[in-house]
């Protein structure tokens, strides 16, 4: 009787799921990332088109259409200039795709048709991936935009231009982690944006500037903005021997404050990677123990 | 007998001094549909969300049937247990995608079969009558639509548990009354369906078994026919063609009166110290009496015999509906004042309530 009865088609995929468990798990996975890639694929050709338009607007344009506009004299510098504001953009693109990434289930309550079937982890996993997918593709965009300008304008491209682009595959990353973080226990999506926002792009700078005043010699190792500066500094010759001047000193209203320019290439992947375990573990606990 | 296939031992939960459940205990066996009925705020959804493991309960267990037919612990790692089908609380979905999608990347996240998923997923909408908006964003649904579409994705993948937690919420009559007509027809397929509700009357005929649960401790659990039996007071709903003129109560002591070999003389109801009175809502007259089908007999013969100029009846029924809302509210009434004696809480068996 039993054996008749574990020929029906529901135990006979339970008995597959026993078998090719960890399969199964990473299929679960795999969907829950190709839905939330069905799901933000507007916000994405958004954030890829403002991308391809704001290198457009601050790096081509200027060169192939006023002539006075002088091009810098190295590929170096060109790069410098273009990726000035790229990191405003990255730290938006994150705050919106990851914003709500734990905390929109509770407040829009639908983890209770989620969580049941797919699991906290398993579902947080996957749009993770999903999202950070996007990002990546927004940087990419950015960085193929860039690139194909800096091989026109100049006729080929340098390799630190490679190197500058995996770093900010890893900042982007440390980023949607810290902002993975504020999502697991903050109560919805709208005020995990404004907190990220604030925290990455205001936040911030201001925590760096009274650290300058309170304590001058103190590398801000804290900052992930700090760590980002690599991506521009890498251009720098002397980043990469370890001899560029990382501080420069100045007075300020009768005070003498240190500004920190970047860390060594080896602090700035340190702060990054601690930034994306310190804000992981504690985003998996939070979600573990937070309740519908 | 046969092995339950959902199981809660002792289950209890707290928050901080709270005692949300209080050490419950329940058997629900293949093939049934068990109503888990009790007012806003029982626990009701405190138990399905340790079921569907939002939340873990602070003592307890509950033990699910696996697929080699044993019970496992459902917080167990290996959760090769059957499948559930779940609708809790008020179903929200994602507000930009369309029912196909959703009910697409939940039934590939479940592992259901790739090549059936589009016509499982067509015959559940249809039998909602959501097909025509299969593509349709979610955000642009009423919350009737909402609710069927939870109730779509519980039955998703076929699950032999099906868990239902207010699935009447926001339907509208006609909508309800398919609910049942599919319940049944669920249960004849051999689900085992498990309704919570705060409406006893919505469930109360397609339930073979109801859990009565108050402050997080169920109070009776037993079939419908046992909980009325062994109250043994029942409703006879009379529709009245005009009013009665009751003046000073007088009819209604010489109805009493002349019922009174038949009727429930030790009824205690919230509504009325008397076995009969003039329901205020409808100006109908119910009769308390002792439940037997000749003393029902007997009271519309007196009625339609003797009191004829001032009674004129419409209609004399029954009222299974009544009877068991007044049950509820009856050990509802009687749990707050401790009356119920602790050998009908339940203890994992099925107990009949004694008085």
């Amino acid at each position: 009787m039993r054996t008749l009865q574990l020929l029906d088609k529901e135990d006979l995929r339970m008995v597959l799921y026993q078998k090719n468990k960890t399969y199964l798990t990473l299929k679960t996975i795999a969907v829950t990332i190709i839905f939330e890639l069905k799901r933000n694929w507007k916000k994405f050709i958004g954030f890829a088109i403002v991308s391809f338009l704001f290198v457009l607007a601050l790096s081509i344009l200027p060169y192939v259409l006023i002539p006075e506009y002088p091009l810098p004299e190295t590929q170096n510098e060109y790069f410098t200039e273009g990726l000035q504001f790229f990191i405003i953009i990255i730290i938006i693109a994150a705050c919106l795709f990851f914003g709500g990434i734990i905390c929109s289930e509770y407040s829009n309550r639908t983890g209770y048709i989620v969580f049941p079937i797919i699991g906290k982890q398993k579902a947080f996993i996957g749009k993770f991936i999903g999202g950070i997918i996007y990002i990546y593709l927004i940087i990419g965009i950015f960085y193929l935009t860039l690139g194909i300008a800096g091989l026109f304008l100049y006729g080929k491209l340098i390799d630190l231009f490679f190197m500058s682009f995996v770093f900010a595959l890893i900042c982007s990353l440390a980023m949607c982690c810290f902002i993975s973080l504020l999502s697991s226990f903050l109560k919805n999506t709208t005020l995990s944006i404004v907190i990220s926002i604030t925290i990455l792009l205001v936040g911030d700078r201001i925590l760096s500037t009274l650290m300058s005043l309170v304590a001058p010699d103190f590398e801000p190792f804290y900052s992930l903005n700090y760590a980002s500066n690599i991506i521009i500094y890498v251009f720098d010759n002397d980043f990469l021997l370890g001899e560029m001047v990382r501080f420069h000193e100045r007075y300020r209203m009768g005070f003498e404050i240190t500004v920190w320019i970047t860390p060594s290439l080896e602090a700035g992947l340190a702060i990054m990677i601690s930034y994306m375990v310190i804000s992981l573990i504690p985003t998996f606990l939070f979600l573990k123990r937070r309740q519908l | 007998m046969a092995e339950p296939v959902l199981k809660l031992i002792n289950l209890k939960k707290k928050y901080g001094k709270f005692t949300a459940i209080n050490e419950i205990n329940l058997d629900v066996y293949s093939g049934e549909i068990i109503g888990f009925v009790g007012p806003n705020g029982a626990g009701k959804t405190t138990v399905i969300k340790m079921i569907a493991n939002l939340i873990q309960p602070t003592s307890g267990g509950i033990l699910v049937q696996n697929i080699k037919g044993e019970l496992q612990n459902i917080y167990s790692k290996s959760n090769n247990y059957i499948d559930f089908g779940f609708l809790i609380d008020q179903p929200y979905f994602y507000k930009d995608s369309t029912p196909k999608q959703v009910l697409r990347y939940l039934a590939r996240a479940q592992h259901y079969p790739k090549k059936e998923i589009n016509n499982r997923i067509d015959k559940l909408l249809k039998m909602f009558n959501l097909y025509q908006w299969k593509d349709e964003k979610i955000k642009n649904f009423s919350k009737g639509m909402r609710q069927k579409l939870g109730i779509a994705q519980a039955l998703l993948i076929d699950p032999k548990i099906i868990i239902l937690d207010e699935p009447q919420t926001g339907l509208d009559p006609k909508a309800r009354i398919e609910l049942r007509t599919l319940l049944r027809k669920l249960q004849r397929n051999g689900k085992t369906i498990f309704v919570a509700s705060h409406l006893l009357h919505e469930i109360s005929e397609v339930c073979d078994k109801i859990a009565l649960i108050n402050q997080g401790k169920i109070i009776a659990f037993n079939t419908i026919e046992n909980l009325e039996n062994n109250l043994k007071t029942n409703l006879i709903e009379c529709q009245l063609l005009k009013p009665i003129k009751n003046k000073n109560n007088n009819i209604i002591d010489i109805l009493i009166k002349a019922l009174e070999p038949y009727l429930d003389m030790n009824m205690i109801s919230e509504l009325n110290k008397k076995p009969i009175y003039i329901n205020p809502d409808n100006n109908n007259l119910d009769i308390y009496f002792d439940g037997s089908k000749e003393s029902m007999a007997e009271i519309l013969d007196i009625l339609v015999t003797r009191f004829k100029p001032e009674i004129r009846l419409v209609s004399f029924a029954q009222q299974r509906t009544s009877q068991l809302e007044r049950i509820y509210a009856e050990l509802l009434n009687e749990y707050n004042e401790q009356k119920i004696p602790s050998t009908i809480i339940n203890k994992g068996e099925n107990v009949a309530i004694a008085r």
